[in-house]
């Protein structure tokens, strides 16, 4: 990765600045020195983001799509030349970063600037113009210094954000939240096609019937990413804070597995689909180049935030094992704990687990995709087990959870996506044994939209309570999960919305939980009733 | 947004800090034409009738014969009044690799019949691909939602095309086997299924036909409310209700309006929080 990079700055050169000036307060002219992109109208419809935070660089990203339905999503088959500044101050009166990119076809004319040489732990402020339209400015804020003691770090957590569940109210809250970063757990878009009233939004202006097959070429993904990327919420999200994102099944198909798709498709044909997924999925989050070049992406990662906290994101569908006994909820079996199947991989997993233990910050949060703790869904003494989590995979799962209970004194907190709930979870040495070691949380954030409005406790939900005693909460309403981390403690936020199958929900905090550093757990916050 | 004064004003204070950017993507040049590209169909010629509901269209073969792995895309252009489902594939490619992707062809009624043609083209490569347009089909019997595009909230597919409440065939017991409309959000009303008229229509009747088989009677898996709508002048207005039905057909006239569109809203069922289900819609002048 790193060597493609330099290769490509040797070739290219950095960004050359470009002299504006002849643009007036409200006019829309063509300078001089900006050559026309040919566009046709303001190319900034699907907004601006910006993700991947480090001490002194950031990524910022925009896509070209004057017409974001249409092929090409209505821009010119050539490259655009794309202005962009990154500023100190939200009126760029202290333009610290500028230059010029190239919005190239082949990536969807997107945009990714991984603007360097910025300093660490403050706010910036950042925006493209490209043939006189300006778009809109973003906020980002870069990490704090490696060394950095004390301080704090608010994360936003979410995941699952099927555009047809309903309204992005959630996504909309998420943007007034005073957060550092955003951490998306997965399934960004889903991949299936979108009926005319747009399901659960029941919208009275058709979706196109572009969208009603099921996305699987690299065309049909990039509409899909547009119709959820067209959403204000969603672009007010993101341009209150940087993302950090990873995917999980549906940003390419329903639980496939590594080589193994939904419906055992040849592996020639799901691996064309999966190199097709995964560069729609770079082209349209601010992700670090290079992009993917056919069906393999390194997308596992880390982040510091000083001596705080790292932050460590798995890719958990990319290396795995295809599903013990046939997917769905079955009992134990050997094919469950089968140890030559895997879902991070060995690698991932020793990668993750050698950083954990190198780590010298206070905070060791895990974006993770499926739940990792033991999750019984039957309250006898019997046992049935999710096949796609990490229970479907149980060799790797207890390497996983011994490492984590190695580190305890780092203070694990593992965020998951996945099963649209807010769950929270003590992470036990023995989870039949309510008296055992707790060694870290388990925090699940529910869901953006995926699965409407949502209850407050489902039948399930009563299940897994009476069946797993390390399960403390149960709200399968849609939001989000605010973090708040300090020297001495997490102070967790479950946010919710009552309803997304019409705007205008607003937001409350459903329960609040507190872990002690140094003493993992969850504490529920006083005045709070908890099971 | 246009572009307000603020490129200006960096410009004047020319606090530009250059260096020390990377940008990213891949290390081409403005790339050249695409070769080793291959562009086929699974048929010489594509017969189209010209209704909207017909089924034709081929599968378009998408092939790379290079030696390294490309992504590419093919652009797909019809004849004048022909549409295709999709304009442009756009795919990652491995070497050898041919990718098939399925294209229908629609022409909309009163498209003259003759030779038309598809032009598909992707790097150095062009392919022609005949189109031979039929006959229109006409309705002897008046009614008006025959051969008109249909379209609907959503679609229980691939078995309940909303297609199927439009085809002529009044009969429940070919539900699920060739014929019927059914939703595809379960417990969720309303939802709609629409008819749109190529040009203004003066409609007074409309029958509704709506599950109602020896194995699913109306009353117990039928529609039980809805509301008539048509589109006059832009906007909707409710020409029907029907309460309490539990018949197979319930016919609603009314003082007849010009109307663009007609649709049907549904708002419950007979079997309570589950589907919409329509065997045949039917719309007349009086």
């Amino acid at each position: 990765m790193r060597l493609a990079r330099r290769r490509f700055l040797t070739l290219t050169g950095a960004a050359t600045a470009v002299a504006f000036g002849t643009n007036l307060p409200g006019t829309a002219v063509r300078t001089g020195t900006t050559p026309s992109g040919g566009l046709t109208g303001n190319p900034f419809t699907l907004g601006v983001a910006s993700g991947d935070p480090l001490a002194g660089a950031v990524v910022i990203w925009t896509r070209l799509a004057p017409k974001p339905f249409e092929p090409l999503g209505g821009a010119p088959y050539k490259p655009v030349g794309v202005d962009w500044q990154v500023a100190k101050d939200e009126h760029f009166r202290q333009v610290v970063r500028a230059g010029r990119a190239t919005a190239r076809p082949e990536f969807a004319h997107s945009v990714h600037v991984d603007v360097q040489g910025l300093q660490p732990g403050r706010h910036y402020w950042y925006r493209f113009r490209v043939d006189g339209y300006l778009s809109q400015t973003g906020r980002t804020r870069t990490a704090p210094a490696p060394g950095q003691r004390g301080g704090q770090l608010t994360l936003g957590v979410s995941s699952c954000q099927s555009w047809p569940d309903g309204y992005y109210t959630a996504q909309g809250h998420l943007a007034d939240e005073d957060v550092d970063a955003v951490v998306f757990l997965g399934d960004y878009i889903y991949e299936y096609g979108i009926a005319a009233a747009g399901g659960l939004r029941n919208l009275t202006d058709p979706v196109p019937d572009q969208f009603r097959t099921e996305a699987d070429t690299l065309d049909r993904y990039r509409l899909q990413y547009a119709l959820y990327k067209s959403d204000p919420n969603l672009q007010a999200a993101h341009l209150n804070a940087p993302w950090i994102t990873t995917w999980d099944d549906h940003e390419v198909q329903d639980n496939y597995a590594g080589l193994t798709s939904k419906s055992n498709a040849p592996v020639e044909d799901f691996l064309v689909r999966r190199a097709n997924a995964y560069r729609a999925y770079w082209e349209h989050l601010p992700l670090r180049g290079p992009a993917p070049q056919g069906p393999d992406y390194m997308l596992y990662r880390r982040f510091t935030f000083g001596r705080l906290a790292e932050l460590s994101v798995l890719d958990t569908r990319q290396y795995r094992s295809d599903q013990a006994s046939g997917d769905g909820w079955k009992a134990d079996s050997d094919a469950r704990r089968d140890p030559a199947r895997v879902l991070a991989g060995q690698q991932q997993t020793q990668w993750y687990l050698a950083g954990l233990q190198h780590s010298r910050a206070t905070w060791n949060v895990l974006a993770n995709q499926v739940i990792m703790s033991r999750m019984d869904l039957d309250p006898t003494p019997a046992d049935l087990y999710n096949m796609d989590a990490w229970d479907g995979y149980g060799a790797e799962q207890k390497v996983m959870l011994d490492g984590l209970a190695a580190n305890r004194h780092r203070n694990p907190v593992v965020v998951t996506g996945d099963v649209h709930a807010g769950y929270a979870m003590d992470m036990k040495r023995d989870f039949a044994d309510p008296s055992s070691q707790t060694y870290g949380v388990e925090l699940v954030p529910t869901s953006f939209s995926s699965g409407g409005n949502g209850v407050e406790v489902s039948a399930n939900g009563t299940k897994f309570l009476a069946a797993n005693p390390h399960l403390k909460l149960v709200n399968e309403k849609r939001g989000y999960c605010v973090l708040r981390f300090d020297e001495r403690e997490l102070h967790v936020d479950f946010r919710a919305v009552p309803y997304i199958d019409r705007p205008g929900a607003p937001v409350s905090t459903v329960h609040s939980f507190v872990v002690e550093a140094g003493n993992p757990g969850l504490n529920t916050v006083a005045g709070e009733a908890v099971r | 947004m246009k572009s307000q004064g603020g490129w200006r004003t960096f410009v004047v204070l020319g606090a530009v800090v250059l260096g020390a950017v990377a940008p990213v993507g891949p290390a081409t040049a403005d790339r050249s034409v695409q070769r080793g590209l291959t562009l086929a169909t699974d048929t010489a010629q594509v017969a189209v009738t010209p209704a909207p509901c017909s089924k034709a269209g081929f599968e378009l073969r998408f092939g790379n014969s290079g030696k390294t792995a490309v992504y590419a895309d093919a652009f797909l252009t019809a004849g004048t009044p022909l549409t295709l489902s999709r304009k442009l594939v756009s795919s990652y490619l491995p070497p050898g690799y041919t990718l098939k992707v399925p294209i229908s062809v629609n022409a909309p009624r009163g498209t003259a019949p003759g030779s038309y043609s598809i032009e598909i083209t992707a790097g150095d490569q062009k392919l022609t691909l005949p189109v031979q347009v039929g006959e229109s089909p006409t309705g002897t019997t008046g009614n008006l939602a025959r051969y008109v595009p249909v379209s609907a909230s959503s679609e229980h597919l691939p078995v309940y095309p909303a297609c199927g409440a439009v085809d002529g065939d009044r009969d429940s017991e070919h539900w699920a086997k060739t014929t019927g409309w059914n939703d595809a959000t379960r417990g969720n009303f309303p939802d709609w299924l629409q008819v749109t008229f190529d040009q203004p229509q003066s409609v007074g009747r409309v029958d509704l036909y709506t599950l109602d088989s020896k194995q699913y009677p109306a009353a117990a898996y039928g529609l039980k409310d809805w509301d008539v709508q048509a589109k006059v002048g832009g906007s909707w207005q409710t020409v029907a209700e029907v309460r309490g039905n539990a018949a197979g057909l319930k016919s609603s006239t009314f003082t007849p309006v010009t109307a663009t569109a007609v649709r049907i809203l549904t708002l419950a069922s007979n079997e309570g929080l589950t589907y919409s289900r329509i065997v045949e819609l039917e719309a007349y002048g009086t």
